[in-house]
């Protein structure tokens, strides 16, 4: 079984690096960072990952736009999103699951069972 | 006997001579004594003038009047105006009211001494004559003559006797009146100068005596400040003639203290004279006091209302404006006296805020002076004088008057403009904040949750132990964060309750399932007694109430101890019970829990970990529901927290008349679910029929007149499968469209059936929520209208773009509708029922916003498929105000003309689900 590969979109550097230690520390995963909507659709493109963990609040294009994008995109049509976000309202939650995303994680995470949750979503 | 005869006559015409001389005798004596007497009695009254005199100190009109009155005496009565020469000249030479009584006194001797002599004179004359009547015993005219005299005489005794006894018997009234009254009675003698006040004197202004007084008495018992005018008026009374005299002063009581009098009395005068006054004095201190406290009242509130902030105005039972206060006026930009003419409502609040106007009949006021309900409104506009519009939150109560009758209504109003703007503000600060806290939060726990997991190597004990503190903080600064932004969501309305049909057993199960792991950790039993009653609610929110409270209690329970977890349905309502045996809640402490940041010690949040907010949540929850929550205790006998959510009647009102005629008939056996369904299709403006069984839709429904059947799978007698079978064999039911409503969920069935099952139109699962259960009706509806062209609603202001669009939809097989304002988007919508809706968003009039806030409200348009197509991207908090059924959002910009055709169809497709849209490669 062939390592999975996990793209990560947040605007945040704190939140990359660790979210990334998290889910390197935690099992089989390699993980690759974007900064942004478009720098990680660009990514997604190129690195064809297995899944895509997606926050929603970010600057330029949000997370909702990214996904919409990624949608449009034969490339990237198949590949499962996550949102992560610090929205945990039922109202915003029901809202994002509407859009077709495989999953939600809320902000703040917990490092320690970040990779048990992303597998879960994913059905791996 | 001539000679005797002679002798006779001449004696009868001396004797009758000397009669009637002594009658002329007697006569004179008679008027000299009337006369005497007038006498006297002027001379009494110009003595009594003296006094008056005496008594204001006019020295010189006194001596005037002293030398006046002894000239007519020297000339009356020479020998008497000897006698009383020497009093004349201590007079003379001191105006004393002391002399000018002796005076009076010596007069009235001297005219009792004359009347004495007369009165002597008259009885020898009398005495004479009986001897003369003896001896003319014949002569009958001389005896007739004297008796008649005898006989006056004798009757001006008999009226002086009545005269007195008339006297004696007023008198005793007098005492009578002033004993049965307690105003004071007084009884002045204005000749003698002396004053009888009645007994109430002491009763009523407690003075220890009354009876015979001074006449100063009176005038010292006056408020210096009313001597004067008092005075003046009494001697202008008395002066002018008039038999009546009142006025209004204050009587000193003899504790100092004044009492409020009305004293009023009548003159008693002779010749012009007074000689004599009665009256009485009336205590008015209740009533002046009264009004004086009436008056003052009457100014404060005149004050409140002036300076109250708020704007009051009051109006009349037809709306015109009674009174109105300067921050009413100041407000809305006029004077007071411009708003007080005519009626208020015509002059700021004659529109509503879009500028339709508001009439009267549905102004709030009119409800309160109508029908005597208090309303207020938390929102609505009132109309500066310059036009502009200002947000008012008001009140209207009615107004009565002492009869209990409805004269009109006060109307309370403040300005919220700047407090609407300040929510915002915050709304949007706490949205901003909740991120930003969030963000470095995220980290933080991210880190400090890799260390402490040892996924990062191992740690001393110690440190282990501190990042231990530093993530179980970081916990509750998470929890702390949610729950302000839950409840301040919460509370400014923002969220919105999904309410489906739920039981309330299985609420209770699911909420002790969650927290039974965290009871047994605390060695608490948990206990349910659940009725099965169906509610209408948001079961979410409802589990997080009793969650919470569960939670609460677990964590002031002892071990060992036991909660319960109950609810027991009533007609209206359903009261879900908390109870545990921990140690209690102060009762003082009862109300304030449900408040933020409140708790019973102040200890506890940091021993506990809560944020404090979790009750003021369960409140903002219960109260949306419409329910209430409270708390009860005993101290150390435990609490027991409760919480009412009211259930849906089959009477409620439709909330909006949707499409009139669309029959749905409902089949299942479970009364409750019936009861619910019934109710949710009526509120959303359907007919509803319901049948408890297969066997009885069969037998009983109209279906000629049905537009959709709603039919349960697991039934006693003919199963869900069973009946549908039944239907379709029907040539009056089979085209009518059924789904189903079942617990199972269509693929458990599917893949089990021995045998295909029929045809059915929809599946909605059971519990379900009514916004599902409507699309799949409306679905099955609109799909039974057999191949007809997908319709779309297309709202764009740009005609150019507008006819692009539809050349190219119609390549298609799409028809569409063009509306090119907001309004007309509002009135095609409602006419033709499109299957998709593309929609710009800024457009003249009612914007795109505002178009599917309209939808949102309609029950049978809240589903429609939307296509925002939009020049700017919407802002994420945009784009979920805009979000309706399945939503798409494209940009013009972005999005090539090719590509936005595309996904419209695709989207058509995915809501027809039949495939019958015919694609034009």
């Amino acid at each position: 079984m062939s390592r999975k590969r996990i793209l990560l979109i947040d605007d945040e550097d704190d939140i990359r690096e660790v979210a990334m230690l998290a889910l390197e520390t935690a099992g089989d995963y390699d993980v690759v960072t974007a900064a942004g909507g478009r720098k990680g659709i660009e990514t997604a493109t190129k690195f064809r990952p297995d899944l895509i963990l997606l926050d929603v609040m970010m600057p330029e294009l949000d997370g909702p736009s990214t996904f919409a994008r990624l949608q449009e995109r034969d490339e990237t049509r198949g590949i499962p999103v996550v949102f992560l976000t610090a929205k945990v309202q039922a109202a915003d939650r029901r809202n994002l699951a509407a859009l077709g995303a495989a999953g939600i994680i809320a902000k703040p995470f917990d490092p320690m069972t970040l990779g048990d949750q992303v597998a879960e979503l994913a059905s791996w | 006997m001539f000679r005797l005869y002679a002798l006779l006559a001449a004696f009868y015409l001396l004797t009758m001579g000397v009669m009637v001389y002594l009658h002329y005798r007697l006569a004179a004596l008679h008027e000299r004594s009337v006369k005497v007497n007038d006498q006297w009695s002027r001379h009494a009254l110009r003595v009594d003038d003296l006094a008056l005199l005496a008594g204001h100190g006019d020295a010189l009109a006194f001596r005037a009047l002293l030398a006046d009155i002894e000239l007519d005496l020297r000339r009356e009565a020479p020998g008497h105006a000897a006698e009383l020469a020497p009093r004349f000249r201590d007079m003379h030479q001191r105006m004393n009211l002391a002399s000018v009584i002796a005076l009076r006194r010596d007069a009235r001797n001297i005219q009792a001494r004359e009347l004495t002599v007369q009165s002597g004179q008259r009885a020898r004359i009398r005495h004479a004559n009986s001897f003369l009547v003896g001896l003319t015993l014949f002569t009958l005219v001389g005896a007739i003559f004297y008796g008649r005299r005898l006989l006056d005489e004798r009757q001006f005794v008999i009226d002086l006797e009545g005269l007195n006894a008339k006297l004696k018997e007023s008198e005793d009234r007098f005492t009578l009146a002033s004993r049965a009254t307690s105003d004071v009675i007084w009884d002045w003698n204005i000749v003698a100068n002396t004053l009888e006040l009645s007994s109430s004197l002491i009763t009523r202004y407690g003075y220890p005596q009354a009876g015979k007084m001074d006449m100063n008495f009176w005038y010292e018992a006056m408020h210096p400040e009313d001597r004067e005018r008092v005075g003046a008026s009494l001697h202008r009374a008395l002066d002018s003639g008039e038999d009546r005299w009142s006025d209004d002063y204050r009587f000193r009581r003899y504790d100092g203290s004044y009492a409020w009098v009305f004293d009023r009395g009548t003159i008693l005068r002779e010749h012009g004279k007074p000689l004599r006054m009665i009256g009485a004095i009336l205590d008015m201190t209740e009533r002046v006091e009264a009004e004086l406290e009436v008056s003052r009242l009457s100014r404060q509130n005149e004050m409140i209302l002036q300076s109250a902030a708020d704007g009051i105005f009051g109006i009349d039972i037809n709306g015109e404006t009674i009174f109105v206060n300067e921050s009413a006026a100041a407000m809305l930009g006029f004077t007071t006296d411009e708003m007080k003419r005519g009626r208020m409502h015509q002059l700021v609040h004659h529109s509503h805020e879009d500028g339709s106007p508001y009439a009267w009949n549905d102004c709030p006021a009119y409800h309160a002076v109508q029908r005597g309900v208090e309303t207020s409104t938390a929102s609505d506009t009132f109309w500066r004088r310059d036009g502009t519009a200002v947000a008012v939150e008001y009140s209207s109560r009615p107004m009565y008057d002492d009869l209990g009758e409805l004269v009109g209504a006060v109307v309370t109003f403040r300005d919220v403009s700047e407090r609407r703007a300040i929510e915002k503000m915050k709304d949007e600060f706490v949205s901003i904040v909740s991120h930003e806290l969030r963000t470095p939060l995220t980290s933080i726990r991210g880190a400090l949750g890799l260390l402490a997991g040892g996924r990062l190597g191992e740690l001393p004990e110690k440190a282990h132990r501190m990042l231990d503190i530093a993530v179980s903080n970081t916990d509750r600064l998470v929890r702390l964060i949610n729950d302000i932004l839950d409840i301040e969501r919460m509370e400014s309305g923002k969220i919105t309750l999904s309410r489906q049909i739920c039981d309330t057993r299985e609420l209770l199960e699911q909420v002790a399932d969650v927290m039974r792991p965290m009871a047994e950790r605390a060695q608490i039993h948990l206990e349910v007694d659940a009725c099965d009653v169906t509610l209408y609610a948001d079961s979410d929110r409802l589990v997080q109430t009793l969650t919470n409270l569960v939670s609460n209690a677990v964590k002031f329970s002892g071990a060992g101890t036991t909660i319960t977890l109950s609810a027991h349905a009533e007609a209206e309502l359903v009261t879900f019970d908390v109870a545990d045996e921990g140690r209690g809640i102060p009762s003082e402490k009862l109300d304030a829990i449900f408040e933020r940041f409140q708790q019973v010690d102040a200890s506890d949040s940091r021993e506990k970990g809560g944020s404090g907010l979790g009750l003021a949540i369960c409140r903002s929850i219960v109260r949306q529901h419409g329910g209430e929550i409270w708390a009860e205790s005993e101290m150390g006998h435990g609490s027991r927290f409760r919480f009412t959510v009211p259930r849906i009647s089959a009477t409620a009102q439709p909330k909006t008349a949707a499409t009139p005629g669309r029959t749905i008939l409902i089949c299942d056996d479970d009364p409750s679910v019936r009861e619910v369904m019934t109710t949710l299709l009526t509120l959303k403006g359907y007919a509803a029929e319901a049948f408890a069984s297969g066997e009885e839709l069969l037998e009983r429904a109209d279906f000629a007149n049905a537009d959709a059947i709603l039919l349960d799978l697991v039934m006693p007698g003919l199963n869900g499968w069973q009946t549908l079978a039944a239907l379709k064999d029907r040539s009056d039911a089979a085209s009518v469209p059924v789904v189903i409503v079942s617990v199972l969920s269509p693929e458990a069935v599917g893949g089990g059936a021995q045998s295909a099952p029929p045809a059915f139109d929809g599946w909605v699962q059971k519990p379900c929520e009514e916004r599902t259960l409507v699309t799949a009706l409306e679905h099955a509806m609109g799909g039974s209208t057999p191949n007809r062209r997908a319709r779309v609603l297309l709202v764009e202001d740009d005609h150019d773009l507008a006819r692009v669009i539809a050349a190219s939809f119609d390549r298609h097989g799409i028809d569409v509708v063009h509306a090119a304002s907001g309004a007309e988007a509002i009135d095609h919508v409602q006419k033709s029922h499109p299957d998709l809706l593309v929609l710009d968003l800024v457009l003249p009039g009612i914007d795109g916003f505002g178009v599917v806030d309209w939808l949102k409200d309609h029950a049978l348009l809240q589903r429609v498929p939307l296509v925002v197509y939009s020049a700017d991207e919407p802002t994420p908090s945009q784009r979920e105000r805009l979000r309706l059924g399945p939503t798409e959002f494209l940009t013009k910009s972005r999005v090539s003309p090719d590509e936005f055709e595309m996904r419209v169809v695709q989207l058509l497709d995915t809501m027809t689900g039949k495939g019958e849209i015919a694609h034009v490669a």
